[in-house]
């Protein structure tokens, strides 16, 4: 059995004693720390996903085993601790994104590799995040943003992190799996991985002050954007009404499953939103084919996500570049 | 009358090339001088041949230093015989040139300095940005010292072709270096000044810098506190510091003086801030035997991080008590009154450790305070082995999850905390049971009051609490607490919230 | 979220009773307006405070503090404070923070 297997083995059972012993042991047996935590931890948390995704896993099991991930990489950290010879980094998510670990992991990667790391956890808010920045003075500001939903505040976060004159290095599945969205959004350095991320600050490849970004995000003028966020509550609400109507099996629904549906709906329009602000088709068309195999996963027909697109749709008269995005992901859905 | 035209004579012509203004230089076929006007003497004193480039395509122009003027020369073919050079003194008009690309250089420069030096509240930064800056249009090397701010030792920031360097001096060493002890003292004020590069101390600049030209120190102006000193140096052989050069040093360093001394308030007032804060923020929690505990705490003051909710776990010899509560009011002014909350539990708990009566000394505590206002809601947990003492005061009662995934509301309740001055405290204390695998939650209102949802204007309630609690069944306490304010954060979808506090005591399996 | 603006109307329906109607959120941010009306309202001739919560859609406990204030004057001035229409949310409020046990509330609330 591999180290990965292990380990993703123990997070299935809950086992957070058996878990750590284990990294703690490989870290015993000259298993560098890098590698522990690029190399077991983080695939083993990706296998996390991908189960849950799949259906598998429940959210409660996901939940725990990040949980026990999280206890793992703090006992590495409390176990090795090089002095810091480097100067300082801040590294932090952005405003509402509360997947942590990824981003912890950088952090980790980058005290291993001497930087001086203040490590300011998940769902920073904004003003205490340039406090922060204020008081401490780092040399760059490390942004982590696991959901494309979060782009808009991350973005908010960024120009603030610049404009007080601290340069961004962007990462994260939420700024696309190529990075453009962190490009789009002018961010001052974009990395996949956490290795690739503290590589490129090893060999100073940011600027040591923000390029000024120039007018990239000129469509937003239209303030389809604006309204729509403004505007979400009642729109939502309008699709639900019309929901039982167009489905008639929701009629019966309890309070939990309604909930359930208008958390979904959430979803979608949080999607919807940031397909606006980046604008970007792709961003919105790849969200639908991931719910659609998500409920696929879980028994539940793929049809009713474009059913939701379609009433969406009918919705939004008066917006063309959304009303674009849900025709566009509408047949994403058909097809799925 | 016939028009009579008559060919000028050779004198005629030569006489009208002599008054032109431009210089014209005739040459043979050969390229031997044969004509030479006056502006063309005037403006080339000496040899003018060596001035006419013969390599020129015809209707080419040049230009060419001759002594201290700058000529625009233009070499013209009439026929197979002769070439002409036509000459302009173009002096002036270059020196306006020159003089305006510098001044565009000089403005662009500031407004870049502006532009970075403006960005920071941090000293160490506004300083690096200062170096940064300096180096190249203004010094081969630029270094600032940072104001010692009464310590022993300073710091210094320099840049130059070696990169950004940083380091520490003791306050005595600059007496090495003149004027710089009068500048970081910010008294007696001194004028920028020359030094001798042979005064200079090694320490001033980088190593290999090589021979130094031109060395200078000037004093960086703060608002009313001395922001530290730009040192500038010039290797040998490099342009020295002119008129304007020196101008633009004086209007830079009042700029990078500015921003640094504006840092330097800042950092005072925000590590005073920072330590008055700190005893507001949630503590760390305890390690205890067979307990997980796991808190979190938001403010809707986000600055600090700090307001009206706060929760503690005091330990105690029975065992611990965990406190939650939520103080009347928002931001500093809360955290105030929620931190002597908790100082007074933590007094009142050397002389009383049941809940019920905690709960009525802090009452009378609490009605006594000077302060108007002064309501607390509070939930008193005191853990005894496996049971649990609960006192509740105008708070929402605390849920308890069982290993089975079933919620239940602990039955205590009992009036507001410093509100009612007539009339006694009523109290009803719960006593639960604890067992491996349970939950126990406290939580602020905040968390229910959360307004959102699919419509915006929806409160989260109890109920949804309730639900989403009881998905939690077998989690460890701190991903129940993640998955709860994560569930809530949601339910807010950015919207503005009130504090938020939630609690979670489990036992371990 | 969008706030419902915070109201007072004042109305005296008989002599020596003071009726408060408050509707909209009555929160950290609109309490103040509510408090600065304390002295005006413990006149000399007060003997009733009557107050209407129907139309209040949020209170927080800036809002609860508000009301306590004016519990306090009341009973200081003397004259008797008593809510003459309140929400279920409001009910439910004044249960969690046992102030149904302090308030003199319509019976057919709680």
């Amino acid at each position: 059995m591999t180290a990965v297997d292990d380990y993703l083995e123990r997070l299935g059972s809950a086992d957070e004693f058996g878990a750590i012993d284990l990294v703690l042991g490989l870290l015993d047996g000259g298993m560098p720390a890098e590698s522990l935590l690029l190399d077991v931890i983080a695939p083993a948390q990706r296998r996390v996903g991908e189960l849950w995704a799949a259906g598998s896993w429940s959210v409660a099991r996901e939940h725990g085993a990040t949980a026990i991930s999280e206890r793992a990489v703090a006992a590495i950290a409390t176990t090795v601790r090089p002095r810091p010879t480097r100067s300082r980094i801040t590294v932090a998510c952005t405003d509402g994104e509360y997947h942590a670990l990824p981003t912890r992991l950088l952090a980790e990667v980058l005290r291993l590799r001497g930087w001086h790391v203040d490590f300011l956890g998940a769902n920073v808010p904004g003003p205490h995040l340039i406090t922060h920045l204020h008081q401490t003075g780092p040399d760059a500001v490390a942004i982590g943003c696991a959901l494309a939903t979060r782009l808009p505040r991350a973005h908010a976060t960024l120009t603030a992190c610049q404009a007080v004159g601290i340069p961004v290095l962007a990462g994260g599945a939420g700024f696309g799996a190529d990075g453009r969205f962190a490009v789009k959004l002018g961010a001052d350095g974009w990395a996949p991985t956490a290795d690739a991320a503290a590589d490129l600050l090893d060999e100073g490849r940011l600027p040591s002050f923000p390029t000024p970004a120039g007018e990239t995000l000129s469509h937003l003028a239209d303030e389809e954007y604006t309204l729509f966020v403004k505007r979400r509550g009642e729109i939502l609400a309008g699709v639900m009404a019309e929901l039982p109507r167009r489905y008639p099996p929701m009629t019966d629904y309890t309070q939990a499953q309604v909930d359930h549906t208008a958390d979904d709906l959430g979803h979608i329009a949080d999607f919807l939103a940031a397909a606006l602000y980046i604008d970007d088709t792709r961003l919105f068309t790849d969200f639908v084919q991931w719910t659609c195999d998500l409920l696929r996963a879980r028994g539940v027909p793929a049809r009713s996500v474009a059913l939701a697109l379609r009433l969406l749709h009918d919705e939004l008269h008066d917006f063309p570049r959304a009303r674009h995005l849900l025709a566009r992901g509408t047949l994403a859905a058909d097809g799925a | 009358m016939d028009a009579v035209t008559h060919a000028p004579s050779t004198e005629v012509l030569r006489a009208i090339v002599d008054a032109a203004s431009d210089g014209v230089v005739l040459c043979d076929a050969d390229g031997a001088i044969v004509l030479v006007n006056a502006a063309a003497r005037e403006m080339v004193p000496g040899d003018v041949a060596s001035l006419l480039d013969l390599r020129r395509e015809p209707g080419e122009t040049y230009e060419t230093a001759a002594g201290d003027r700058l000529l625009r020369v233009r070499r013209e073919i009439f026929g197979i015989v002769h070439q002409a050079w036509y000459l302009r003194d173009v002096t002036a008009e270059a020196a306006r040139a020159d003089a305006l690309r510098a001044e565009r250089e000089r403005a662009r420069f500031l407004v870049e300095a502006g532009r970075r030096l403006s960005a920071s509240l941090n000293t160490r930064r506004c300083a690096r940005a200062a170096t940064e800056l300096a180096a190249g249009p203004l010094a081969d090397a630029a270094m600032v010292v940072l104001p010692p701010q009464g310590m022993r030792r300073t710091a210094w920031l320099r840049t130059s072709a070696a990169g950004l360097e940083e380091g520490e001096i003791p306050v005595t060493a600059a007496d090495q270096v003149p004027g710089l002890a009068e500048a970081l003292a910010g008294f007696p004020p001194v004028p920028s000044r020359w030094l001798d590069p042979q005064q200079a101390p090694d320490w001033l600049l980088p190593a290999g810098f090589g021979p130094v030209g031109h060395l200078l120190v000037t004093p960086l102006p703060g608002n009313g506190v001395p922001a530290g000193a730009l040192v500038l140096a010039r290797r040998e052989g490099g342009p020295s510091y002119d008129e304007d050069t020196e101008t633009l040093v004086r209007v830079f360093a009042a700029r990078a003086g500015a921003a640094i001394s504006a840092a330097v308030l800042y950092q005072e007032q925000s590590a005073t801030n920072a330590i008055l804060a700190g005893d507001l923020l949630p503590p760390a929690l305890p390690v205890i035997e067979g307990l997980e505990l796991a808190g979190s705490l938001r403010a809707a003051q986000q600055t600090a991080l700090i307001g009206g909710d706060f929760y503690d776990v005091l330990p105690t010899p029975d065992g611990p008590l965990v406190t939650l509560g939520d103080v009347c009011g928002k931001g500093p002014r809360a955290a105030v009154l929620a931190g002597q909350v908790r100082h007074s539990l933590r007094a009142l708990l050397l002389l009383e450790r049941d809940p019920e009566q905690l709960m009525r000394l802090l009452n009378r505590a609490l009605l006594s305070s000077p302060t108007p206002g002064s309501h607390v809601t509070l939930v008193l947990a005191a853990v005894k082995g496996g049971a649990i003492d609960i006192a509740v005061a105008g708070h929402p009662a605390p849920l308890l999850l069982r290993a089975d995934g079933v919620v239940e509301e602990v039955d205590a309740r009992g009036s507001l905390l410093g509100a009612i001055k007539s009339g006694v405290l009523t109290l009803r204390i719960a006593t639960i049971d604890l067992d491996s695998g349970d939950l126990l939650l406290l939580y602020s209102d905040g968390i229910t009051e959360a307004f959102g949802g699919p419509t915006g204007r929806e409160m989260y309630g109890a109920t949804r609490l309730k639900t989403a609690l009881a998905t939690c069944a077998g989690l460890p306490a701190t991903a129940v607490v993640e998955r709860l304010e994560q569930l809530n954060s949601d339910w807010l979808a950015g919207g503005v919230f009130d504090d938020r506090a939630l609690l979670a005591i489990r036992r371990s399996r | 979220m969008d706030t419902a603006p915070f109201l007072v109307e004042i109305e005296n329906p008989e002599p020596g009773t003071t009726r408060l109607t408050l509707s909209g959120d009555f929160d950290y941010t609109t309490s103040g307006d509510l408090a600065t009306l304390s002295p005006t309202l413990m006149n000399s001739d007060l003997r009733t405070l009557e107050i209407d919560l129907t139309g209040v859609s949020f209170i927080d406990s800036s809002g609860l503090a508000t009301l306590i204030h004016l519990y306090h004057a009341a009973e200081e001035h003397p004259a008797e404070m008593r809510f003459v229409g309140m929400t279920p949310y409001i009910a439910h409020l004044f249960e969690v923070t046992a102030l149904d046990l302090v308030f003199n509330l319509p019976t057919s609330a709680t």
